[in-house]
């Protein structure tokens, strides 16, 4: 009998329209001592989750695409996004989670081949300064953290990050003490630093001298294991990509580069040491390698030679046991430049 | 219904805040640890994983595993307080759940398994935790015994994200392709998508492993699960019921732990639709268990400290990796049992008893062909893995680039697990063929017994051959499938052992194999001797003809 009284199913884009009202009171009236908020609130989550159940289909079925350009355009179409954003740290923990899949999933839908939330993000900026600053805040930091990783898989938004202030907050969020949440602010920091390469590589020459400068002290030479790690790890993605040999080749110029990397192969870990070892065979394969580098590596030599006599992976690893026969014998064929 | 975080007792962040009293459990990479929390003055479990011990490739599943249990929020689920570095160590502070988990209660206080009241409230909460675990896009697989942990309240807390994967994370999605979880406890569809690079599976094998771990708490332990393959396969031919499956249960029992164990996951029910069924209907609180199983346990401390003595660190704690190890001795063919719902236990089929001589050559020509899709299978996932990075939003086009070099490290690495793959299947097929082997010898036997006998069992024993074929290529296909498990967990410090078994079971692989040939010859011989004797299968190999002329006249 139940059946007869239930209302008739709502399309996607009236879901999205009450969604919408609900997140306008809620943003209104949230200091009020209104009576109906905690049953408005309700409402919104189990708004929320038929909004993500369109999208990503249940148990019974899958997503249909028509239903899923309907909902896009519909959410796009106003300021859905933004009060979803600002009323999440109000909603529970439920709806919260539902609210960050539905946010990440909309980022990969298409409206006429487009995607839409393309367009709105770059006309709503301010949006991603307010997901970033969320890493400040225990209680939406993994929400807001997940919808800013799916923000940035545009590359005009991942422009507008790098290029942002925000990049700079990045080094303390890496190291923040709650794990879960350093991790997903590392796991941001590497996307956004290797998706886009062409961004990638234009962001790194303009502001090569301050990225590497806290790049170093901040992270390489971190007090936390797991950083320095990432860290050393990212280094090397970044250096040996393609897109980015003008600043390989101004990295691995650099002395106090030098001195950090040689620090790191003599780590206690021999994941860092593998990792650091990655970027150390860099420097030295580098032709040019200027006078006060080689002055260094010939300091050296009979200390690294010895090093590099015991060094090896647990796994056999034929390119790394090349690179290393190949770093062993340019170290021990070089010529001091300059007679001391 | 979930709590709200921010209601939620803020945990402090570094070591110096906890005391460790007690080590409570072990894994290959981690240590569990009863600690007191000194500025909360609580007690808590703290589980410390060494990160340098895990390659970087799964740095980033730790971080997920992390983060999944801080949002996670459920009475029956294990959530973490927090989670913070220290040194090379993560430390994950959880609620301590002062029983430990069903696998070591059994084992220290109900051997032969607990009574169905007891039963019916573990399964049910445990069903609980399952359901919101699918409904939040979370595949656990790996329920058994010994990750569902009883606290002092008699609450029943599912733990162990070590191997779950999201659904709605698409970045995992090719998770779902790989295998995780431990042998036993594997719905079939598992083992094969794993084996074969099939279609991904979902929330379904859950309840599968719910049925087995059913079977474990009702038995104490799994039937035979303490006997080699081979031996169990004869075990359950002569004698189907051993001592402890004398237990009584009930209709609703049964047909639950039926409806679990349902071989198409299409048909298995779901978590939400297994709460409904009659055998949870008159389910008791939680108070019972704390009657009837935590009176009289020994505290988690004794029981480890017991057998740490013994010289068996407990295997089941909270963590299990050193027991998936150890579980893959004793793997079977799951796919090949029939799960019987009277006598409560799995029914071995024998492929060679159902179908008889005559399907030689279709047998062959099957072989060949599953060969052949298994090889177009593992491009089909190979190429749903590109598909899926396809779809990810690439205005640069040059991500393509990065993924192609991510692509051929994958490559890379699985070529040479391959190469491992191949050596240990060699040698780990030998259990399934000694048993092969056995009934061959039986067959023999017969030969002996007179003429008649002799064409029957000659015939049969050529029949036996692909068969015997077609029981290697299923267990070769499973083998592998167990050895990128083992791979999961063994490091490269653990690689000079692997190497040494490695090495043993190619010896005996080699061994069996020269043994297979002399039976095979053998069996030849026999076949050639029967035609001879009786004229008939000279039409069936026109071959012959020309190698024995003589034998054309009539």
């Amino acid at each position: 009998m139940k059946g007869l009284f239930k209302s008739k199913p709502r399309t996607p884009a009236e879901l999205v329209r009450q969604t919408r009202d609900l997140l306008v009171y809620v943003d209104v009236y949230w200091n009020s001592r209104e009576a109906k908020k905690e049953e408005k609130m309700a409402d919104l989550s189990k708004l929320i989750r038929e909004l993500k159940s369109i999208l990503y289909g249940s148990s019974e079925s899958e997503p249909i695409a028509e239903a899923c350009a309907q909902l896009t355009q519909e959410f796009f179409k106003d300021n859905t996004l933004r009060l979803l954003i600002i009323c999440l740290p109000k909603m529970n923990l439920e709806a919260r989670k539902d609210a960050a899949q539905v946010v990440a999933n909309l980022q990969r839908q298409q409206v006429q081949s487009r995607l839409i939330a393309s367009d709105y993000l770059e006309a709503n900026k301010d949006l991603l300064d307010i997901l970033i600053a969320g890493y400040e805040n225990v209680d939406v930091a993994l929400h807001y953290g997940a919808m800013l990783r799916e923000c940035i898989r545009h590359q005009s938004i991942a422009r507008y990050v790098l290029e942002s202030e925000h990049m700079k907050k990045f080094f303390p969020y890496i190291q923040l003490p709650n794990f879960d949440i350093a991790s997903d602010a590392m796991a941001t920091f590497k996307e956004l630093l290797t998706r886009h390469k062409s961004t990638v590589a234009e962001f790194l020459n303009k502001n090569y001298d301050w990225f590497f400068a806290d790049y170093n002290s901040q992270l390489l030479e971190s007090s936390n294991y797991i950083t320095r790690r990432q860290a050393v790890k990212l280094l090397g993605d970044i250096l040996l990509d393609r897109a980015n040999v003008a600043i390989m080749v101004r990295y691995v110029s650099s002395k106090d580069n030098l001195r950090i990397l040689m620090n790191l192969l003599r780590e206690s870990s021999k994941n860092i040491q593998i990792e650091a070892f990655h970027v150390f065979k860099v420097f030295v394969a580098n032709q040019n390698k200027p006078p006060e580098i080689v002055s260094i590596l010939v300091a050296n030599r009979s200390k690294l030679l010895r090093f590099f006599s015991d060094f090896k992976t647990d796994k056999e690893d034929e390119q790394f046991d090349q690179d290393k026969a190949q770093v062993v014998k340019e170290i021990a064929a070089l010529e001091p430049r300059e007679l001391p | 219904m979930a709590t709200d975080p921010r209601l939620r007792v803020p945990y402090p962040l570094e070591a110096s805040a906890y005391r460790i009293v007690h080590e409570i459990g072990q894994g290959l990479s981690s240590v569990v640890y009863l600690a007191e929390c000194l500025p909360l003055g609580s007690t808590v479990a703290i589980k410390a994983l060494d990160l340098d011990r895990a390659p970087t490739h799964r740095l980033d599943d730790i971080r997920c595993e992390a983060q999944t249990m801080t949002l996670l929020s459920h009475p029956n689920v294990l959530t973490a307080h927090c989670s913070f570095t220290v040194d090379h160590s993560l430390w994950v502070v959880m609620p301590f759940c002062s029983a430990g988990s069903l696998h070591s209660i059994l084992s220290a206080s109900f051997p032969s398994g607990f009574d169905e009241t007891v039963i019916a409230i573990v399964l049910r909460d445990t069903v609980r935790a399952l359901n919101y675990l699918h409904q939040q896009g979370h595949v656990h697989r790996d329920i058994k015994a010994g990750n569902i942990l009883l606290d002092s309240m008699g609450l029943i807390k599912v733990a162990d994200f070590g191997v779950s994967a999201s659904l709605f994370d698409p970045s995992s999605l090719t998770k779902l392709q790989e295998m995780a979880g431990t042998p036993y406890w594997m719905a079939p569809e598992v083992i094969d998508s794993a084996a074969r690079g099939g279609p991904g599976y979902d929330y379904k094998a859950d309840v599968w492993s719910l049925g087995i771990t059913a079977l474990e708490l009702a038995h104490g332990k799994l039937p035979r699960s303490d006997v080699p393959l081979g031996k169990a396969i004869v075990l359950s031919a002569t004698k189907p019921f051993p001592a402890s499956s004398r237990k009584k249960f009930s209709k609703a029992f049964r047909e639950m732990v039926g409806l679990c164990l349902t071989h198409d996951p299409v048909k298995r029910p779901s978590a939400s639709k297994l709460l409904k069924h009659s055998f949870f209907k008159h389910c008791k609180s939680s108070e019972y268990l704390v009657k009837h199983v935590l009176n009289d346990l020994p505290s988690v401390e004794v029981r480890f400290k017991a057998m740490a003595e013994a010289g068996r660190i407990p295997k089941q704690m909270v963590d299990d990796e050193e027991d998936e190890a150890h579980e893959l001795q004793k793997t079977r063919r799951i796919s090949g049992w029939n799960f019987d719902e009277d006598c409560f236990r799995f029914v071995p089929v024998f492929p060679f008893q159902e179908e008889q001589g005559a399907k030689n050559q279709e047998n062959d020509e099957r072989g060949a062909q599953k060969e052949q899709d298994q090889e177009i299978n593992a491009t089909g996932a190979q190429k749903e893995q590109d598909q899926a990075k396809n779809h990810e939003i690439d205005e640069t086009g040059a991500q393509k680039e990065q993924d192609q070099a991510n692509n051929q490290e994958i490559e890379a690495e699985e070529e040479s697990e391959e190469a491992k793959n191949q050596e240990i299947r060699a040698g780990g097929v030998n259990k399934e063929r000694e048993s092969g082997d056995q009934e061959e010898r039986e067959g023999e036997t017969n030969q002996e017994g007179g003429e008649a006998k002799t064409v029957v069992s000659g015939g049969r024993m050529a029949a036996m051959i692909p068969e015997l074929e077609r029981i290697l290529e299923h267990s070769e296909a499973q083998r592998q499938g167990l050895v990128r498990l083992v791979d999961m967990f063994v490091d490269g410090r653990r690689e000079v052992e692997l190497l040494d078994l490695l090495g043993s079971l190619q010896l005996e692989h080699d061994r069996l194999t020269s043994e297979l040939e002399i039976l095979t010859k053998r069996n030849e011989e026999l076949q050639r001797q029967w035609e001879e004797a009786t004229g008939v299968g000279r039409i069936e190999q026109p071959d012959m003809e020309g190698a024995n002329p003589e034998l054309q006249e009539p």
